[in-house]
């Protein structure tokens, strides 16, 4: 390297330091960088059920109407489900309006002459009051229950009917024999003839695994903190642009030696440089505290989240070299975070989006971002399911950048 | 006997530790300009703040037109007009929109108040600007704008505070030759500055402030008459040392020598027997004169001669 | 009547100031607008949620043929395949087991199922337990929960003929009765037949809780019926809450910018007194946040249909937020020192206390939300905010909404009595 290229290296180094020592000497821009993110994590964690030593099985309202036998199997068999929990018992209505409140999942009510109906064979429908995911999730269950129940009426019916048949049964023995039959057929499900064995690729460990999504929510709310609060953080940095102009420092700088390009360079190697320690800090975070695999990839990590810090940078100097005041800084800040994060996936899975929206979606680069970190965390894919997504967000980067300067030289 | 315009008596503020202003107390007639003159620190800006209402006063009080700033603050402030150091206006309104708001806040309403906004935008020569928002002004024509609401209400007594400070030559100018048609125009001025050409040109009354207090109080003649037929001499030496500067206090008829940043100032009986006498003690001293001025007794002299120290210090 | 003409300078200042509109208007619509294009069924446009479709890899390795049936393999392949399933399921059959785990792993399809060899043996109770595989991709939810549920209610059919059939068959032996090959193949008959018809519903009613029953066709309450007008109502709404907070504290914040600028030191060399200044300051707040809430309130309502309620008890609830996120602002103005601090500190705590108080709005249709955490939303003022409004959506009572707003009512005026001490300390 020649010694200009080598002082010109140094000068921008320089400018990096100053930009830098200048945002952490304010404390409160550590709110921004680190302790939302954390905070955020937790809280969308906690509230989506991310909490795995909780029970994560659909609590559920019963009321048996109908005080049978079979009503008793029905409710016994609901109460050692894997999928719901038996939470209260109590009349209809009251469950219901626990539904409505919000209190429980569903209320599962077994009409009065359930039993005598499913012996005749034409049994009545146990009501399910539920909606949206919950109610759909807990009448399957309840379905497959009553099936296997009435399948055991049906299978202890043709039992009886060919031994009567075969006339192998007194009719004083008919009952005994029935209810023999029939509680074969219940315990005949313990070992049923096919098995559903469902698996999946995870990097997950099972303990960071949630029952009921298969996947720790944290390795959604994790990454899509962490790229939503990385916009926010650049505010700090951008200010200093804002500042700077503002105090006429920046003209001073044109004074010197530096070229435009270097104060540039300075500036968004600052940039560069917050932010990749933010996101390392939250990844370090999320390995140890969350038993997210961050580290289990460690090349696609290391790589993504540069690359989530260029393109971060890139925006911040836009935002930097665009506004007017600190008061624009914020807005142009805070504005590109949310819809980002929205579009991204941060708040809300993409699965639950219609597929025009997850078109529209990849146009953004936090999108890329957020599948890139789920490949990793969720996926347990390395380089080769990430590819596409660094070189996406290197051209971001690319464009934002040159914006940015654009932008600088219009100034 | 006139009620004076303003009326100062023994106010007194402290900051903490600081003795910002000390037992200060003055009187400006109608229809005066009165200067509060003083070095950076001297008490002026904080004085002026307590008769304006803006700061309360530890002790003491100031009557505008017999108005009292403590107990009829209201009546007080309606007889005047402050100009702040700084521009003080609403970037992100027009010129008229900031007039407007101003005079209603002068107690100015409906025609009134159209009327006076339209006469001083045409006294500050903005009348064609006046729906650009501020921000979008020089800093000249902002300073216009600042010195206009202050004559919205037509106040009998206009306080400004060091109006000149930072602005190029051109506006300094026109700020002082508007001090001088205001004056003729009937209304009373306290001009607050640490240039002393201001105050010599304005003012009919000067009061010069030091640490919190005022250590003259006169006209320009009364005052320069302190410092006796002292001459002034200004010597520029390229390697001032304290050695030297203590020889010339002993030489006799030298009454003060200051220093600052290589400018020497002193006050001699006569220029013309000291003269030779400073630089024969610098060349025992090798040390070489680059600059001489002699000066006639002024109020830099006044200054120098009561406190010992320049007033540019 | 200076307080006034100070209100409207401060208004005409807020209004004038496009990040105070953008804060005020821009950002809640469009993060509504956003989650309309993420939740909102454009092609039925009936307002209610449809399930997504996912892609199936199927995989069938079953040879076996039971007589009558043929390969229950393709039995279950052909249902997964059918019309009736077309909307929730997508299946492209692959040639064997590794082609379609690869298929998911490289999320050409969400779930693979994998129906093993001796399928039609486990099910005819003529071999070993089989296995199916369903291999999904972990990222997903909703879809490979809905196939799994598909494949299972099939397969519990199948099975259910099978058990029926080999618990006759064992309590016969039991018995001592004779079993004959056509005695087993009219009991394979009569349980593969009725056995799967079992499982498919009739069993079981699902039912909507009160309050979210669908409407009728056209009829005037189907508006409020509408799951998508309910979403947006949540989110409208807690975006109103979250950004009036915003709005308080900023249009307030005018005192500290004003003091910094030198403008607020000139207003009190003037004969306003500090009483008329710093109530025009609040007057404009009360009247830039009515402004706001009543434009959002009116944007939900002739945009996206939302119900927002009867007219009294919205009204009541605009008030509650115009007076606690007027006072919220005042309370955190007195704590600053200058403007600079306000970026920070307004960005923060109220984007923190924002989400810790509108939590109901997010975890709304999330089961398992721990109770504890609906109860710390409570700790924050808009927690509180928000309440009111979700009860007059709810169609609650007066008096059950006029305890909300008594607590709002409390909580502004402490906000309000230690700001207007603050700032009094300060600057008289």
């Amino acid at each position: 390297m020649t010694t200009s290229a080598a002082t010109s290296n140094k000068r921008i180094l320089d400018l990096a330091i100053k930009d830098l020592r200048q945002i952490t000497r304010d404390r409160k821009s550590f709110i921004f960088l680190l302790i939302m993110p954390i905070a955020f994590t937790l809280l969308f964690g906690f509230a989506f059920g991310g909490n795995s030593t909780a029970d994560s099985r659909l609590p559920i309202g019963l009321a048996d109407e109908d005080g049978s036998e079979l009503s008793a199997r029905l409710a016994a068999m609901l109460g050692a489900s894997e999928v719901v929990r038996i939470e209260n018992e109590g009349g209809a209505a009251g469950l219901s309006q626990q539904v409505a409140d919000e209190a429980i999942s569903a209320a599962v009510i077994i009409p009065p002459g359930y039993g005598d109906s499913s012996l005749a064979g034409n049994p009545m429908a146990v009501m399910v009051v539920g909606g949206g995911q919950a109610g759909f999730t807990v009448d399957g269950e309840v379905q497959k229950y009553t099936a296997r129940l009435q399948n055991a009426v049906q299978a202890a019916n043709l039992s009886l009917a060919t031994a009567v048949d075969q006339e192998l049964v007194l009719t004083a023995d008919q009952q005994a024999y029935w209810e023999d039959s029939f509680a074969a057929a219940l315990a005949a499900w313990d070992s049923p003839p096919v098995i559903i064995r469902q698996d999946e690729s995870s990097a997950l460990s099972e303990e960071a695994q949630d029952t009921d999504t298969n996947y720790s929510v944290f390795a959604v709310t994790s990454p899509g903190m962490m790229s939503q609060f990385a916009s926010a953080g650049l505010m700090g940095a951008a200010g200093i642009l804002v500042v700077e102009k503002k105090t006429k420092s920046l003209q001073r700088l044109l004074t010197t030696n530096m070229s435009m390009g270097q104060i540039l360079a300075g500036h968004f190697l600052a940039m560069f440089i917050l932010i990749f320690i933010q996101l390392s800090v939250l990844i370090l975070f999320g390995q140890i505290f969350l038993d997210l695999p961050y580290l289990g990839q460690p090349l696609a990590t290391f790589l993504l989240t540069v690359m989530t810090a260029l393109f971060t940078a890139g925006l911040g100097m836009l935002i930097g070299v665009a506004a007017k005041s600190e008061e624009q800084v914020v807005v142009l800040s805070l504005v590109p975070m949310f819809l980002l994060a929205a579009l991204g996936g941060a708040w809300v899975p993409m699965e639950f989006t219609p597929q025009s929206f997850q078109r529209i979606a990849l146009l953004t680069p936090l999108a890329w971002v957020m599948e890139g970190y789920k490949d990793i965390l969720i996926r347990g894919q390395g380089m080769e399911a990430i590819s596409l997504n660094l070189l996406v967000l290197l051209l971001y980067t690319a464009v934002l950048l040159g914006l940015a300067v654009w932008r600088f030289r219009v100034n | 006997m006139e009620e004076p315009a303003i009326r100062v008596e023994h106010l007194d503020k402290r900051f903490e530790a600081i003795h910002a202003v000390n037992d200060v107390s003055f009187t400006v007639q109608q229809g005066e300009v009165f200067s509060l003159l003083g070095p950076n620190g001297a008490g002026k800006s904080t004085t002026i703040s307590m008769i304006s209402g803006l700061l309360p006063p530890d002790a003491g009080d100031a009557f505008i037109l017999g108005h009292s700033i403590t107990r009829n603050g209201a009546e007080a402030k309606a007889c005047t007009g402050v100009v702040p150091q700084e521009i003080a206006l609403y970037e992100d309104l027009t010129a008229r929109e900031n007039l407007e708001f101003w005079g209603k806040m002068y107690g100015l309403r409906s025609q009134v108040l159209k009327d006076r906004v339209a006469e001083v935008l045409d006294m500050i020569g903005l009348t064609e600007r006046q729906k650009d928002r501020i921000e979008t002004y020089s800093g000249g024509m902002k300073r216009r704008v600042n010195i206009g609401v202050a004559l919205l209400h037509k106040p009998a007594v206009i306080i400004m505070d060091e109006p000149t400070v930072g602005i190029d030559p051109q506006s300094r100018r026109h700020i002082l030759d508007e001090v001088k048609e205001l004056q003729a125009a009937g209304a009373t001025i306290l001009y607050t500055t640490h240039y002393m050409e201001e105050a010599q040109e304005l003012s009919d009354h000067i009061a010069i402030m030091d640490e919190g207090r005022i250590i003259a109080n006169g006209t320009h003649d009364e005052l320069v008459r302190l410092v006796g037929s002292h001459d002034r001499i200004d010597v520029q030496l390229s390697a001032p040392s304290a050695e030297l500067l203590e020889q010339w206090r002993e030489i006799p008829g030298v009454s003060q020598v200051a220093s600052d940043d290589g400018l020497i100032t002193v006050l001699a009986d006569d220029s013309n027997f000291v003269l030779p006498l400073l630089f024969e003690k610098a060349n025992a001293h090798k040390e070489r004169i680059t600059a001489v001025d002699i000066q006639e007794p002024n109020l830099e002299s006044v200054f120098l001669h009561l406190t010992g120290r320049a007033l540019r210090d | 009547m200076k307080a006034i003409d100070i209100a409207i300078k401060d208004m005409r200042q807020s209004f004038r100031n496009k990040g105070a509109i953008v804060f005020m208007f821009v950002i809640p619509i469009l993060i509504t607008v956003l989650f309309y294009f993420m939740f909102g069924n454009v092609a039925g446009g009936d307002g209610e949620f449809t399930l997504p479709v996912t892609d199936v890899a199927l995989v069938n390795l079953d040879q076996g043929e039971a007589p009558g049936f043929g390969s229950m393999g393709a039995f279950l392949g052909d249902a997964l395949q059918g019309e009736d399933l077309a909307d929730l399921v997508r299946v492209t059959e692959m040639a064997d087991a590794a082609a379609a785990r690869s298929a998911v792993d490289n999320q050409e399809a969400g779930v693979a199922v994998i129906i093993p060899a001796g399928f039609t043996g486990a099910i005819m109770g003529e071999g070993e337990t089989a296995e199916l595989e369903l291999y999904r991709d972990p990222t997903l939810t909703i879809g490979p929960s809905i196939v799994s549920s598909i494949v299972s209610q099939i397969v519990e059919g199948m099975s259910a003929g099978n058990i029926g059939m080999g618990v006759t068959l064992a309590q016969l032996a039991e018995a001592g009765g004779e079993i004959t090959p056509e005695m087993v193949q009219e009991l394979v008959t009569t349980t593969m037949e009725t056995a799967p018809a079992q499982q498919n519903g009739g069993l079981t009613t699902l039912q909507a809780p009160p309050g979210q029953e669908p409407s009728v066709e056209g009829s005037a309450d189907q508006e409020s019926g509408n799951e998508l007008a309910q979403l947006l109502a949540l989110i409208l709404g807690g975006m109103m809450v979250f950004y009036a907070f915003f709005t308080g504290a900023n249009v307030l914040n005018s005192i500290l910018t004003e003091q910094e600028k030198g403008t607020l030191q000139r207003l009190f060399t003037t004969p306003a007194s500090h009483m008329e200044i710093f109530s025009g300051k609040f007057i404009a707040t009360m009247i830039i946040l009515t402004v706001q809430i009543g434009v959002l309130l009116l944007f939900g309502r002739l945009a996206f249909h939302i119900q927002w309620g009867d007219p009294l008890p919205v009204a009541i609830a605009a008030a509650g937020l115009v007076l606690i996120a007027s006072t919220t602002g005042l309370f955190l103005v007195s704590l600053l020192k200058d403007p600079r601090q306000a970026g920070i500190i307004f960005g923060g705590l109220l984007t923190l206390t924002g989400m810790i108080g509108l939590f109901t709005v997010f975890t709304a249709s999330a089961p398992g939300t721990p109770q504890a955490l609906e109860t710390v939303s409570l700790l924050v003022p808009q927690g509180w905010a928000i309440r009111p409004f979700r009860q007059a959506m709810d169609g609650d009572t007066l008096p059950q909404i006029g305890l909300t707003f008594a607590v709002i009512l409390l909580w502004s005026a402490a906000f309000f009595l230690i700001g207007q001490y603050r700032l009094r300390k300060r600057f008289d």
